[in-house]
Formats: C-alpha cells, sequence, structure tokens
C-alpha cells in the first residue's frame, strides 16, 4: 500500500536486562553471606510481605561479591545515563545502597518506587524455581506504568495495539538466577506471591546520583 | 560476557501519514474553512490569536471533511483493541471536528482532550509557502506524560537510549501540508507560534469512544 501510517513510540521507560555469566562462585558466595546475616537479623520490614529484608549495608557485611555485582550496575549506570552539562569531567558520582531478600513460600512485595535514587537494580542469586519453568510458582517482578490511571480513565478495557501487542498497564518478568535487572527509581514495581517450595534470594541496589563536580 | 538488552516499556505512541485524500480533498477543505472563518467569531480555547471552529465541522465541512472523518475513524478501528470483547461490537465511535486559522503570531496553548480517546491534527495547508526555515515556528510539540516526575531530581542526568538519543520531555513536529499526527486523548500538547505570511490551516479530531446500542433497540 502506497500509505502506510508511522507508527512513532515516544517517551519509553527503559528496563535493562543484563545477566551475568559464570555466577556460580559468586552467587554461592552472595547466598553464604545473606543466609548468615539472616540467622543473626530479624530484618527490616519494607514493601516485603512476609519475606526476610536486610538492613540496607550489605556493603559492610559482604564486600567482595557486594562490589562485584556494584561494579557491574554502575557500568550500566554510565552506559545508559548521559550529564547534559558535563565539560569534559563527571559532575555527578553513583553512590551504592544494598540490601537482601530472601522469600519463602506466599512471599511477596507491594508496590513501591526508591526516591531519591536514580537507578534501581535486582540481580537475582536464586529465582527460587527449581529449574521448573511452571508459572503456577509466581514471583515475577510487576513493572507499572507511570501514567495509570489516566490512560485507562476514559475506556478501561480499551488498549492501544502496537503491532506487536497491545500497550499494556503492567508489564511483568519472571526472574532467572544470574539476571540483573536496571530501572529508573521512579518506576513502580512490586513482586508477586512466590509459591515455590524453595527460596528466592536477591539483592536490590539503589543509585543515588550525587553532585560532586570536583570528583 | 552477555550483553544487556533494552525493553521498552509503556511508550506513548504518535501514529503519522500522508492522507491519501489530500490531493483531491485540500482545496475544498480550505475553501470551506476560509468561507466558515468569514462567517463565524469562533471560539477560544487552547488557540492564543488564531481562530477556531466550534467543534461541528461535520455539518458545514461538506463530503471532503467527512472523508477526513472516515478515514480517521479507521485508523482508530485498526489501533484500537477490546480487551473483554465478546463477539459482539461493544463500542462505537464518535468524531468531533473543528477547524484553526493561524496567521503569523498564533499558536496554542499545552493542553489535552479529557473525554476523548484519539486525538488527531489534519494540515490541510502547514502555512510554509514550500520554505523549509525553521524560523517559521509553528511546530507541534509533545509533552512527555511523566513530566515532570522524571526531571525532579536530576535535570540534568538523562536515560541514553543510544549514542546520538537521550531522553527528552518534548517531541517537536514540524507540520507539512497533507499530514496526519494520531495520539491518545491524554497527551499533552502545544503548538509554537506560527511566525509565517502565510495562514496555517489545520483540522482537529477529537475521536470520542461511546458504548455502542445494544442490538435490536428499537429505534436505536
Amino acid at each position: 500500500m502506497a500509505n502506510k501510517p508511522t507508527f512513532n513510540e515516544f517517551f519509553e521507560t527503559p528496563l535493562i536486562v543484563d545477566r551475568i555469566d559464570d555466577n556460580e562462585a559468586l552467587n554461592s558466595d552472595l547466598r553464604a553471606r545473606i543466609v548468615a546475616r539472616r540467622s543473626e537479623r530479624p530484618g527490616l520490614a519494607r514493601s516485603n510481605q512476609q519475606g526476610w529484608h536486610s538492613d540496607t549495608d550489605m556493603i559492610q557485611w559482604a564486600e567482595d561479591s557486594s562490589r562485584v555485582l556494584i561494579e557491574r550496575i554502575m557500568g550500566l549506570a554510565g552506559r545508559y545515563t548521559v550529564d547534559l552539562g558535563a565539560r569534559g569531567t563527571p559532575r555527578y558520582r553513583w553512590v551504592p545502597e544494598l540490601w537482601a531478600n530472601v522469600s519463602g513460600f506466599g512471599a511477596s512485595n507491594q508496590y513501591h518506587t526508591h526516591p531519591g535514587a536514580y537507578w534501581s537494580a535486582v540481580y537475582y542469586v536464586d529465582d527460587g524455581y527449581l529449574g521448573s519453568p511452571d508459572p503456577a510458582l509466581g514471583g515475577e517482578i510487576v513493572f507499572e506504568d507511570p501514567r495509570v490511571p489516566t490512560l485507562l480513565m476514559e475506556a478501561p478495557d480499551l488498549r492501544i495495539r502496537t503491532g506487536k501487542g497491545y500497550i499494556e498497564p503492567t508489564y511483568q518478568l519472571r526472574p532467572e538466577s544470574g539476571n540483573l535487572l536496571m530501572f529508573p527509581s521512579w518506576l513502580r514495581h512490586a513482586v508477586n506471591p512466590y509459591l515455590g517450595q524453595g527460596e528466592r534470594i536477591s539483592i536490590a541496589v539503589n543509585l543515588t546520583a550525587i553532585w560532586d563536580p570536583a570528583n | 560476557m552477555s550483553e544487556p538488552r533494552i525493553i521498552n516499556l509503556f511508550t506513548t505512541p504518535v501514529i503519522a501519514e500522508s492522507w491519501p485524500g489530500a490531493a483531491q480533498l485540500n482545496a475544498e477543505l480550505h475553501r470551506v474553512i476560509l468561507a466558515h472563518e468569514a462567517r463565524s467569531k469562533g471560539v477560544t480555547k487552547s488557540n492564543l490569536q488564531g481562530w477556531q471552529s466550534e467543534i461541528d465541522m461535520l455539518t458545514w465541512g461538506g463530503e471532503a471533511a467527512k472523508h477526513l472523518a472516515t478515514h480517521v475513524v479507521k485508523r482508530c478501528e485498526e489501533l484500537t483493541a477490546d480487551i473483554a470483547a465478546s463477539g459482539r461490537r461493544r463500542f462505537e465511535w464518535l468524531p468531533e471536528m473543528w477547524a484553526n486559522v493561524s496567521r503569523r503570531g498564533a499558536s496554542n496553548m499545552a493542553h489535552c482532550h479529557p473525554g476523548a480517546f484519539w486525538s488527531a491534527v489534519y494540515y490541510v495547508n502547514d502555512g510554509y509557502g514550500g520554505s523549509s526555515d525553521k524560523a517559521l515556528g509553528g511546530e507541534l510539540l509533545l509533552i512527555d506524560p511523566r513530566f515532570p516526575m522524571v526531571r525532579m531530581r536530576t535535570p540534568d542526568l538523562r536515560y541514553r537510549a543510544s549514542e546520538n538519543d537521550y531522553d527528552n520531555q518534548e517531541i517537536w513536529m514540524r507540520p507539512h501540508t497533507g499530514l496526519l499526527v494520531m495520539f491518545p486523548s491524554w497527551l499533552f500538547h502545544s503548538v509554537m507560534p506560527y511566525l509565517g505570511n502565510g495562514a496555517r490551516i489545520s483540522i482537529a479530531i477529537n475521536i470520542v469512544v461511546r458504548a455502542a446500542r445494544p442490538v435490536g433497540f428499537a429505534n436505536g
């Protein structure tokens, strides 16, 4: 046909999916430190429902393995961020904050954001699926469209087609051990109840951009 | 080493095309709009200085206006899915159409169209007289629906989508005669001052969605 409309998709919200290869040694060290910490500390109550949420000082109690993760995430942040006002030298530096989550059967996370941070990331030490692809095991991470409910108010059942599918108000991803996700800290996200018989172990990271032009 | 991949979530669709009816129908649209402008004082909404008709253009725009509305409704059909449909058609589209004439200095404030689902603008005459001079202004601006949240903390730090592309809260589109643009009605948009010496003539359409009348409803 002579006349084919151009379908532009503007103002996208990026979800970066990375993977740490050869992660056995890293994951086994992280697991050991997290399990040890959990046996000593009651954990915090934040967005986690039932699961154990460590303190946010993980850099102190899992130093070497934490550094591997932080370097990887800072690499991604450097690659996917531009400072429009920079003149040669960086004006911001990234300050990381890490914590661990352990989710047993039924544990979930309520929708939340990370105000103050720029990038947020999650690394899956153990997806808890024990190799099973069964969707009934739950535990998906769910991202909510920042325009909700505006885009649903007029006609809740109508969706805009993209060619690949529809623009849906949520996007969910099934975690995988060794995978690393990074997304803007303002993006609302939750975790569906994990319904496996093992344990989901993940590490959450916030990167805050600190103004430090002398750096 | 694994390479990261990017999933682009929650995009804002903006559809652009050259209307196939332009060659045959622009002259007629041009004529009826200027004739209507001459006898109607118009309304003041988002338009600054420019003339804007009532939203009843389908009653005075003739066959050319109906052709344009039919085309836009066809696009709405193609671009929209009813995820809870169960056989029977549940929705129908109702286009509301108005005309705009912008002479030197006219612009439109940022606005959106509550109550509609799709909004469209069609350029009968871009007013540029064949010139590509950017100083003539008149660009259509589309504003990031996430703004200002995405800029509050560190306005200069932007998501780098590629080597030469970073997140920006505005998209500027320079219209051309015959261009049809469609976008969700909740999307804020504005028009920069038109600074040419001719006249920018455009048609705006809000496509309202309504529950379809039940099958068999008497005199429905």
